[in-house]
């Protein structure tokens, strides 16, 4: 399977996409119209859409980010606060939320993207713990630790969408919009940048690609999409809480990407529909189940580091050589030898 | 009120420093990032719950205990995260430490349950007041035990041949290799060890903040990168310098807000240090 | 002069890997920088393609100085480079990888990558065409589906070239483009950038390969050190004794 799903290059995968929309549209009727099983397919959809968005990030351009918990969580209590505070409908609150988000996360982007790897990692994870304490420390805009309850469910021509299909087809639309814009954007001259930067930063700015700028542009729309999503995850629960967005929802997504496989468009969303039937399909494990999902992550990271159905691992080349002292105060080495080394 | 806050924040800078420097060990071999530390505390501090509840009170085999589970432990996840994956991409031996560190927690609060188990109160007694000020043994006990660890490391790497093969091999990994030095046995002893260490903080918090539970790793550990970051991640001095200070700030600015706001203090300063100064208040000015 | 390059100096702590170096390149011609390993060459390039900035000194490119812009725009200028230890898009299909490399003459953005507008299309269908051409110019037509990675590595070298020329440069740079080449394949390289030159590049390129060098160059820089030692045709720099020094003294050509 991995042939169609890692070669980004050779078009014409329309058969199986068209399929896969089928599909997914025949869900409700395959699940017998439970409402437990649609609702878990509704979270499958939005999480598709949150590792789909990550893997912009991650995946394409070869940055780190453990704050999109965070972002999604900006999306959600934009969207909540403006629908409950003002009354305004969903479909002006989710734009909203969306742009909000992407100004914060572009605002981050500009800040942190600078730094490399493992020090991103723990800017952008400081900045989603920032961003919880803050919700909670804030009542009198977010209710703080109460959380934030009855938010309205949105509405398509004077009709209330309630029933947990209405909702699964609701969200199975945007899902389906998110993964093809972000489709089209990977075949295309601004997805051949980002993926060159994840490839050579070097390489990428000496052919004209502006490395910081679209840095920026692949953090700002993927806090876009996580705004959105957040968007489409309060009004669908009803009640959101800080809690929700905290460090584990970031680390769940990032698990996602890196599960399903980075880089490609599929992976992601294997990721996110692996890891969602997981701890369900293993209910009657009870309480061990969380503890088979970490093994199981542990277990497929050494054993396919580049995910199930990724181009290739995450960016950063294996380093055996850069290593530097740390017992002495500060260290000399000199800025890793850009070119010439052999 | 001032001091008081003064003493505790010395206690607590303790506990930092050593969890710092667990980093800045790991940070300086492989470049890399332990991301189930807390969890690593965590064990420490049930296994010294464990002893005291059922072998012994006394605190010196419970702290053993928490130092012999985070080396096995750190040790393991060297084995599984880094060793076996060398030469793959950074990310994935992180992502491979976030499972550690949820697959962790969770078998805890699976074995454990999911209250928070306290410690007998006995080693939190007020040892002597200074100026109002309460000191407790306890207090006293962290802040040796913190010191006696650091020089203890500081012989260990200047004053032994292990330690000298250690900074071999964080100093120039490949000549170290090509000079027939075994990296990888020094590389999973470094591992070990930084486990040990967090173990045995583990133990030391436990009693401090008399409560044990699964999800009790997070933060220390955020703030024990934190306070490597401040300092210096690469140097041990640095981590050192960090965690007290680290430890400091946190409880002088309660005075200043709300304690909600204390984590939130810790946060900010390393996304400042990140962005402005990376390698921290000792290290010397380099891009990372 | 298309290219005039006045006291260039960069230091690597206490090595100046470059020293004081002017150098002046004529437009369509081919002009080598030779030296023995270490003498500062690659540093050089890196200085004039801002990957590594210069310390200081003055690069003048068409009258117009460039050594304080970065990369991306020193590329917009219109001087493209190949690397020494490759660096071409390991995980990206040949073909893309010189597409990539059309990157500056396009403008179309999220939107048109979004809507697929005409503007869009219109520059796809531009920009493969191009690219198409140039892989077939080089000889990896039947390739350009592979992932650049699984190419051996003298076709690897050929397809950087390609990529740099696919930013339609005046100048460009080739660090070490023979190495690892075989005789035919050297034979080959030769006669291309002659054909270069032909259609108006000018190309400034570093070499080991003595043969070729002599062969190609209208002009050979030497440098040794850092720092320039001689200047000249092929004849003139044969017969330089420092040249001769520098590459029979105590250290290997
Ligand atoms: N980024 C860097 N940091 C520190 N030193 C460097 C760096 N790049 C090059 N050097 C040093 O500068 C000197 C010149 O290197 P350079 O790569 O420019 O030589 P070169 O002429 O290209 O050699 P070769 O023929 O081997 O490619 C060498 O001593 C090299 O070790
Ligand atoms: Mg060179």
């Amino acid at each position: 399977m991995n042939t169609f799903m890692a070669m980004p290059l050779k078009r014409n995968q329309t058969p199986f996409w068209i399929g896969a929309v089928v599909l997914v549209l025949a869900v409700p009727g395959l699940l017998g119209g439970s409402d437990y099983l649609i609702q878990i397919a509704t979270m499958m959809a939005l999480y598709v859409v949150l590792a789909s968005s990550l893997n912009l990030i991650i995946g394409f351009t070869g940055m780190y980010s453990l704050g999109h918990g965070a972002f999604y969580g900006i999306g959600a209590y934009t969207s909540a606060i403006l629908a409950i505070n003002l009354d305004w409908t969903f479909w002006v609150t989710m734009p909203i939320a969306g742009i909000l988000t992407a100004l914060v996360g572009a605002f981050l982007g500009l800040a942190t993207l600078r730094l490399r790897q493992t020090f991103l990692v723990f800017g952008t994870l400081a900045f989603g713990e920032i961003v919880r304490i803050l919700i909670m420390n804030w009542p009198s805009l977010t209710r703080g630790p109460m959380g934030i309850p009855g938010i309205p469910p949105p509405s398509i021509l004077g009709f209330e969408l309630v029933s947990s299909t209405q909702y699964y087809y609701l969200i199975l639309v945007f899902a389906i919009l998110m993964v093809f814009l972000i489709f089209r954007l990977y075949h295309s001259r601004v997805g051949r940048a980002w993926v060159a930067i994840r490839e050579d930063e070097i390489a990428a700015s000496s052919m004209g690609i502006s490395v910081f700028g679209y840095k920026v542009l692949a953090f700002t729309i993927a806090c876009l999409i996580a705004g959105l999503a957040g968007a489409f995850y309060a009004h669908f629960i009803t009640f959101i809480s800080a809690d929700q967005f905290g460090m584990n929802e970031s680390f769940l997504i990032l698990t996602m990407v890196a599960l399903g496989g980075t880089g490609s468009i599929i992976g992601p969303i294997i990721g996110a529909l692996i890891l969602i039937i997981i701890p369900e399909a293993f209910r009657f494990l009870a309480e061990y189940r969380m503890v088979l999902y970490g093994a199981l992550l542990i277990l497929v990271i050494v054993v396919k580091p580049e995910g199930l159905a990724g181009v290739k691992g995450l960016f950063a080349p294996a380093s055996g050589a850069r290593r530097f002292s740390f017992l002495r105060s500060g260290f000399s080495a000199e800025c890793e030898k850009v070119e010439g080394a052999k | 009120m001032f001091l008081q806050q003064l003493i505790n924040g010395i206690a607590q800078g303790s506990l930092f420093a050593l969890i710092a420097i667990s980093f800045s060990l790991v940070w300086g071999l492989l470049r890399m990032v332990n991301f189930a530390m807390g969890e690593l505390y965590m064990l420490g501090a049930y296994a010294g719950w464990l002893v005291v509840m059922h072998v012994t009170p006394n605190l010196g085999v419970a702290l053993f205990a928490g130092f012999m589970v985070g080396w096995i432990v750190g040790w393991l996840i060297e084995k599984v995260a880094f060793k076996a994956m060398r030469g793959v991409p950074h990310i994935a031996s992180l992502v491979c430490t976030i499972g550690f560190s949820f697959f962790l927690k969770e078998t805890a609060s699976t074995l454990f349950g999911a209250e928070t188990k306290s410690m007998p109160s006995y080693y939190s007694q007020t040892a002597f007041t200074i100026a109002e000020a309460n000191i407790s043994w306890l207090q006293v006990l962290m802040v040796a035990v913190a010191i006696i660890m650091m020089v203890l490391l500081q012989l260990l790497f200047y004053r032994t041949k292990v330690g000298l093969a250690v900074r071999a091999v964080a100093l120039d990994y490949r000549t170290a290799s090509l000079m027939g030095m075994k990296v990888d046995r020094v590389t999973s002893l470094a591992f070990s060890l930084s486990g040990a260490l967090v173990g045995f903080v583990g133990v030391l918090a436990a009693i401090y903040y008399n409560a044990v539970n699964a999800g009790m790793g997070f933060v220390p550990a955020i703030k024990g990168f934190t306070a490597a970051v401040f300092g210096g991640i690469t140097s041990i001095p640095g981590a050192i310098l960090g965690g007290y200070l680290l430890g400091a700030i946190e409880n002088l600015s309660v005075k200043f807000m709300s304690s909600g706001y204390r984590d939130f203090v810790s946060f900010l300063i390393l996304i400042i240090f990140l962005l402005f100064r990376p390698n921290g208040i000792l290290g010397k000015k380099t891009k990372l | 002069m298309i290219l005039e390059i006045t006291k260039l100096e960069k230091k690597f702590g206490g090595l100046t890997a470059v020293n004081a170096v002017d150098l002046s390149v004529k437009e369509e011609t081919i002009h080598a920088v030779i030296g023995p390993n270490g003498a500062g060459k690659t540093t050089f390039f890196n200085n004039i393609t801002s990957i590594i900035p210069a310390d200081s000194g003055r690069i003048i490119w068409k009258g117009e100085r460039i050594e304080r812009l970065s990369p991306q725009a020193i590329s917009a200028k219109g001087i493209a480079r190949t690397f020494q230890n490759i660096r071409l898009f390991a995980y990206m299909s040949v073909l893309d990888n010189v597409i990539t490399g059309t990157h500056n003459h396009y403008k179309s953005f999220v939107w048109g990558a979004i809507s697929r507008n005409a503007r869009y299309r219109r520059e796809e269908k531009e920009s493969r065409e191009l690219a198409m051409e140039l892989i077939e110019k080089v000889g990896l037509a039947d390739k350009r589906h592979e992932y650049a990675r699984n190419l051996p590595y003298g076709e690897q070298r050929k397809l950087e070239i390609a990529r740099a020329l696919a930013s339609k440069p005046k100048l460009l740079l080739l660090d070490e483009p023979a190495a690892g080449m075989n005789n035919a394949e050297t034979e080959e390289l030769d006669q291309f950038i002659r054909a270069l030159r032909e259609d108006g590049l000018t190309v400034l390129i570093i070499e080991h390969d003595v043969r070729l060098i002599m062969s190609i160059a209208d002009r050979i820089t030497v440098l040794d050190y850092g720092v320039k030692i001689a200047e000249g045709n092929a004849v003139e720099v044969q017969n330089d004794d420092r040249v001769i020094e520098a590459y029979l003294g105590k250290r290997r050509a």
